[in-house]
């Protein structure tokens, strides 16, 4: 099977996603093409010029037979005829050989095709900023640690997520009290008045996301968003050149359930903020219902850093849509150490100084 | 003849009657507390103090006067007066019994204000507390001494709060204090740092994709009221007071005085 490239109509070299002009666009010659003029010619022009030795080497699908081996595919890569081998759930990645970006045929069609995706906004070199200023605030940081070398191994990644659409009914009721105090001669008297209070409405939510690939970590996905899903177009695989990409490998089963928890949350503190003016609200029932709720497979625009300093894993990631940036980063113990025995010293010597003068003032007895 | 010889026999009976009751830099009138010796080295002690600063440091231990402090304040004044006169310039410090105060007058109520007599005596009683009365008057003067040279070096005293350290020497000694504190805000702040490089934290809620709220359903059904009076403490204060008085004699000032 070969894995498939977008190649510029001009010049033959490979195209790439600009989110800037949502074109595809030819570092070569300099020409964009819309996406969907693009995808007709490119679909024509790999019909003509499939091989047909390379028919025999297609799998026709990739079910239990494969996934029972390594979980691992391999591509021909258009451009410079390098076999590629990656993970049965990477849609779109770049061969190791010649860097060229590579869509990997199969992977995203059938069932599992995205119905939707939300194109790359922010683009490497956007990252790349955002992840030097984000190092920049933090003084603790390992030297070098946002060289050249590390933060050029930004990868943008097109992450599938499950979008939940859910109307939700709620009725909750709480015990309430009103504390008032007065005087009264030699004693205070302190009244309380007790309320039983009930709240409730409906509450309609849409595209709430939920991160349906196991290899990539939930909290971070959910720490980098919103995703502004009024920006989701119809899925092409020519959104994905030049980034790489993974097929969900988590049914919707398995992800309604974070997204049911995130719904009832917000039900209750909604319900719970309006009820004002008391000095103690306890809640006795709580019931939401959930009605009339729909999913869909999307792919959402992620940038990620992999990196690792003694021993442990650090992942930094960017909303590829907002810029949202969001993410842990180590601690040098040797600066951590340095700016600890600093700051302790001016403190002692401040709080020393500071103590004197207030005693030769006499402000402290 | 007789009749002089009678005078002289009546002026040689007061000259030696007259110590049993005299006054001098350190007297002990019960017998008890003090040996001839500790006397001797107190009163020299005294007396160098006020050989280098002129302040002239008295100590009387007699039988209890009764609990009534103010009594003992011009008891004290009064001898005092008598024994040096009322421009002199000194402090006595009475221990009547269980119960002490001190006096000064002159330049000694001009430098040694309240708060300093009241720091002073606290160092002493211990010592009394002990039953060492040779003891706390050798601290007494000890402080007296400080005080002075810290006076004559420009410090002015204020009439409620002292201390007898000096600010160096009290800062010296908040300084575990302070270290600990500073430790503790650097840990914090090292926490706090730490924590801001973990920014990854899952969402809570789903508000960003709240399309539709109505609130339809609100009821505030009032039931009952519960009520409970406590009865208001108030604190008052039993403390007495030193300051200026006047005796007899002339004008003085007094430490608050105390018991042990």
């Amino acid at each position: 099977m070969q894995a498939r490239t977008y190649q510029c109509p001009c010049c033959g070299s490979t195209l790439a996603y600009d989110g800037r002009s949502a074109q595809m666009k030819c570092a070569s010659c300099g020409n964009n093409y819309p996406v969907e003029t693009l995808d007709e010619y490119a679909q024509n022009t790999m019909v003509r010029d499939t091989p047909p030795e390379e028919i025999v080497w297609e799998r026709p699908s990739y079910g239990a037979a494969d996934t029972d081996t390594s979980h691992l595919r391999a591509f021909h890569c258009q451009s410079c005829g390098a076999e590629m081998v990656v993970s049965d759930t990477r849609a779109a990645d770049f061969c190791p050989y010649c860097g060229n970006p590579a869509i990997m045929p199969g992977v995203l069609e059938g069932a599992i095709r995205p119905s939707a995706v939300i194109p790359f906004v922010k683009t490497k070199e956007d990252a790349k900023a955002a992840f030097r200023a984000l190092c920049a605030k933090h003084k603790l940081l390992p030297r070098n640690y946002a060289s050249d070398t590390v933060v050029e191994k930004i990868t943008g990644i097109y992450v599938p997520f499950w979008l939940f659409d859910c109307d939700t009914e709620a009725d909750v009721t709480y015990k309430a009290t009103r504390v008032t105090t007065h005087r009264q001669g030699n004693y205070e008297v302190i009244n309380t008045a007790h309320y039983s209070v009930r709240r409730g409405g409906s509450f309609a939510f849409q595209d709430v996301p939920v991160n349906s690939s196991t290899k990539i970590d939930d909290t971070l996905m959910e720490a980098v968003e919103p995703f502004e899903t009024g920006s989701l177009v119809a899925y092409t695989p020519a959104y994905l050149s030049g980034f790489q990409a993974e097929r969900y490998d988590q049914g919707v089963e398995s992800c309604q359930k974070r997204a049911g928890q995130r719904i009832r949350e917000s039900v209750v503190r909604a319900c719970r903020e309006s009820v004002a003016g008391y000095t103690s609200v306890t809640p006795v029932n709580t019931q939401v219902l959930m009605n009339r709720s729909q999913s869909r497979n999307v792919l959402m625009p992620v940038w990620l850093l992999n990196t690792s300093y003694r021993g442990k894993k650090y992942v930094f990631a960017m909303n590829g849509q907002t810029g949202q940036i969001k993410g842990d980063l180590p601690m040098d113990p040797g600066k951590a150490f340095r700016f600890s025995l600093l700051l302790f010293l001016i403190l002692t010597g401040c709080g020393f100084a500071l103590f004197y003068l207030l005693m030769t003032m006499g402000v402290l007895a | 003849m007789k009749k002089k010889i009678g005078i002289l026999f009546v002026i040689l009976l007061l000259l030696f009657s007259l110590p049993a009751q005299a006054l001098d830099l350190v007297t002990d009138r019960t017998g008890r507390y003090l040996s001839r010796g500790e006397v001797a080295e107190l009163t020299a002690k005294s007396q160098a103090i006020f050989e280098n600063h002129g302040i002239r440091a008295v100590y009387l231990i007699t039988e209890s006067l009764g609990e009534n402090l103010s009594r003992m304040k011009y008891y004290a004044a009064d001898e005092y007066d008598q024994a040096f006169g009322n421009h002199s310039d000194g402090v006595i410090f009475l221990v009547a019994g269980r119960s002490y105060i001190s006096v000064t007058t002159g330049r000694g109520e001009t430098i040694l204000t309240t708060a300093v007599l009241n720091a002073m005596e606290d160092e002493a009683v211990e010592y009394l507390r002990d039953g060492d009365y040779a003891g706390a008057f050798s601290r007494y003067l000890d402080d007296l001494e400080n005080v002075l040279t810290r006076y004559e070096n420009g410090e002015r005293f204020d009439e409620y709060t002292f201390s007898l350290k000096t600010p160096m020497q009290r800062a010296l000694g908040a300084l575990p204090v302070i270290a600990v504190v500073s430790l503790l805000i650097t840990l914090l702040v090292l926490l706090i740092r730490s924590s801001n490089m973990k920014t990854a934290k899952k969402k809570e809620t789903a508000f960003d994709y709240l399309s539709d709220a109505r609130l339809t359903r609100r009821a505030d059904i009032y039931l009952y009221t519960t009520t409970v009076r406590r009865k208001i403490e108030t604190s008052s204060s039993s403390h007495g007071g030193g300051g200026h008085f006047s005796s007899s004699g002339g004008g003085h000032g007094s430490s608050s005085g105390g018991h042990f």
